[in-house]
């Protein structure tokens, strides 16, 4: 796949193409904890049950029109115009959502396979930087325990297993709550996920399951003053942080949102991407 | 050293052309050592996430003697070396974190640990350092893994400055005590007057014992840039590249960790970035 040649190579780009307006609902989930906006409307993603993976024609996924697919060339994000409209401090990240399942229980203590093994990644199939995450569709219980992962790791070895994570109780057990795993030592990604299971139980079943996906760009501090909406443009290139991301073919773009309120507000905006 | 010409060769290489091996790394970082939540932080304080659950690498492995940890050393971001005899440079980095504070991003020069709070002795330290071994610009550290004593007292080390010259003695620092007892508490020493750096500890000396011996360290380190977090639910973009030509070139086999001056008591989480190409 090319790159862009010079500056001029990405404002010729940016030119002829266009933007990808995208405007997602606000979401009510936990304070200082990661959300995901997969349900949120308009276009919102379903609740996944068997194990998929996703692409760019899965319901939910940002940069609809054109669809990201069957990409002939690179494309990297170049320019994005962000604006949240909340009362809280909030920022957002954008991932690239690989794969998902659902169907876990909160009232398990059981090795839960249900809906595992995760499905075969399509994208950064070798696992190297892909994160996973127990992401809640329907509450859980107000019981705080811990849930850890076996997985396959970037180097193919199975049977790794997470650090625990926190699950369940205040925080951490409402829906859209996005809890990132922290892998076992010297793993660096991971490949699918076999298997997860709860240390006690959360005291509700609820229904959660686990999201393997690539983190592509971090947007800071898009509310910071009480209820003000704070619209930005942001060039990824020079003010960015350093990181110019390939969106690669079929990605299933996503929000993540991190806010000191649990409410994360109307995200809305539009990316621009360059052909190189 | 090779140098980016201009602002349209960056773009190139960071998109991949001209041999630019574009590395955008992203770590989440959790409250969590292994199985265990992590100590609570102390506002106004540094904390070392060295040893903090993450999603890339895992935990950091407290040293029992010193070493010069690298960029295969599980603790820090992993970046890979540049590769073809080219330079690899830091364009930004940045995250977004769900505790204020400021973070610290360095390269982790050497660490120890084995030392203990109940002793007035000269501790040794000792190792040798692999990278920036001039020193200059180097700062040295106390790290504390095991909660040591509650009786406060001070701290200084013996080490070799930035031209050679052993027997310089840092500035005293407080240790022990509420907020200078904990684990991942970092303690930054000041150098004696006129130095700009180290190149080596040779041993750290206790001028009272804090009562407890439990276990801590000296790393060395060198800062590479340091970000605000204004709040909860906030983060930063540390951006290098409208600096240019100020890019950080980041030395073969450096071990890039985070430290965090927390401005809360609740240990943080936050996903870190950084972006890099070569030239």
């Amino acid at each position: 796949m090319g790159a862009l040649a010079d500056f001029q190579a990405v404002k010729n780009s940016v030119a002829r193409g266009r933007a990808y307006p995208f405007t997602k609902n606000s979401i009510t989930t936990a304070a200082n904890r990661p959300m995901s906006y997969w349900t949120a409307l308009p276009n919102a993603g379903a609740t996944p049950s068997a194990a998929a993976a996703c692409n760019a024609n899965t319901t939910g996924a940002l940069l609809q029109e054109p669809k990201l697919s069957s990409l002939a060339n690179s494309y990297f994000l170049t320019q994005a115009e962000i604006s949240v409209a909340t009362t809280a401090f909030t920022s957002l990240m954008l991932v690239d959502r690989l794969s998902h399942q659902g169907g876990l229980s909160g009232a398990s203590t059981a090795t839960q396979t249900t809906n595992l093994p995760t499905a075969a990644l399509t994208r950064y199939t070798d696992g190297v930087g892909v994160m996973a995450a127990l992401e809640i569709y329907s509450a859980l219980g107000s019981t705080a325990s811990t849930a850890t992962i076996s997985y396959t790791n970037q180097a193919g070895v199975s049977g790794r297993t997470s650090k625990p994570v926190v699950i369940g109780g205040a925080s951490d057990n409402t829906s859209s709550r996005f809890i990132i795993i922290s892998l076992q030592d010297d793993d660096t990604g991971i490949r699918s996920v076999e298997s997860v299971t709860l240390a006690a139980t959360t005291a509700s079943a609820g229904n959660f399951g686990v999201t393997l996906f690539k983190p592509l760009m971090i947007f800071p501090n898009f509310s910071y003053v009480a209820d003000q909406v704070q619209p930005r443009t942001l060039n990824t290139l020079i003010g960015g942080f350093g990181c110019c991301p390939e969106i690669i073919d079929d990605a299933c773009l996503q929000l993540l949102g991190l806010s000191n309120s649990t409410v994360v507000g109307v995200a809305t905006g539009a990316m621009y991407l360059a052909e190189a | 050293m090779a140098a980016i010409n201009d602002l349209s060769d960056l773009i190139n290489r960071m998109t991949g052309g001209n041999s630019g091996t574009p590395e955008n790394i992203f770590q989440w970082i959790d409250n969590r050592i292994d199985s265990a939540a992590a100590t609570a932080t102390v506002a106004g304080k540094w904390t070392s996430l060295w040893r903090y659950n993450k999603s890339r690498g895992g935990s950091g492995a407290v040293p029992s003697s010193p070493v010069a940890p690298d960029n295969t050393t599980r603790g820090g971001l992993l970046q890979t070396d540049a590769g073809g005899g080219r330079d690899k440079w830091l364009l930004g980095q940045g995250c977004i974190a769900a505790s204020p504070g400021a973070l610290l991003l360095y390269d982790r020069l050497l660490h120890d640990g084995g030392l203990v709070g109940n002793s007035t002795s000269a501790q040794t330290v000792g190792g040798t350092l692999t990278r920036n071994t001039g020193g200059e610009g180097n700062q040295i550290w106390v790290e504390i893994y095991t909660l040591i004593g509650t009786t406060a007292t001070t701290i200084t080390a013996s080490y070799t400055n930035q031209a050679g010259t052993s027997g310089r003695t840092t500035k005293p620092v407080a240790i022990g005590g509420t907020g200078n007892r904990e684990a991942e508490r970092m303690l930054p020493l000041p150098l004696q007057d006129g130095d700009t750096g180290a190149q080596s500890v040779q041993s750290v000396t206790l001028a009272a014992s804090t009562v407890t011996a439990g276990n801590f360290g000296v790393t060395i380190l060198k800062p590479i840039g340091i970000a605000i977090i204004s709040a909860s639910g906030t983060g930063y973009w540390r951006d290098y590249v409208a600096g240019l030509p100020g890019l950080p070139k980041i030395d073969p086999g450096a071990c890039l960790a985070a430290a965090i001056l927390m401005n809360s008591t609740t240990a943080p989480q936050l996903m870190l970035a950084a972006g890099f190409a070569e030239c």
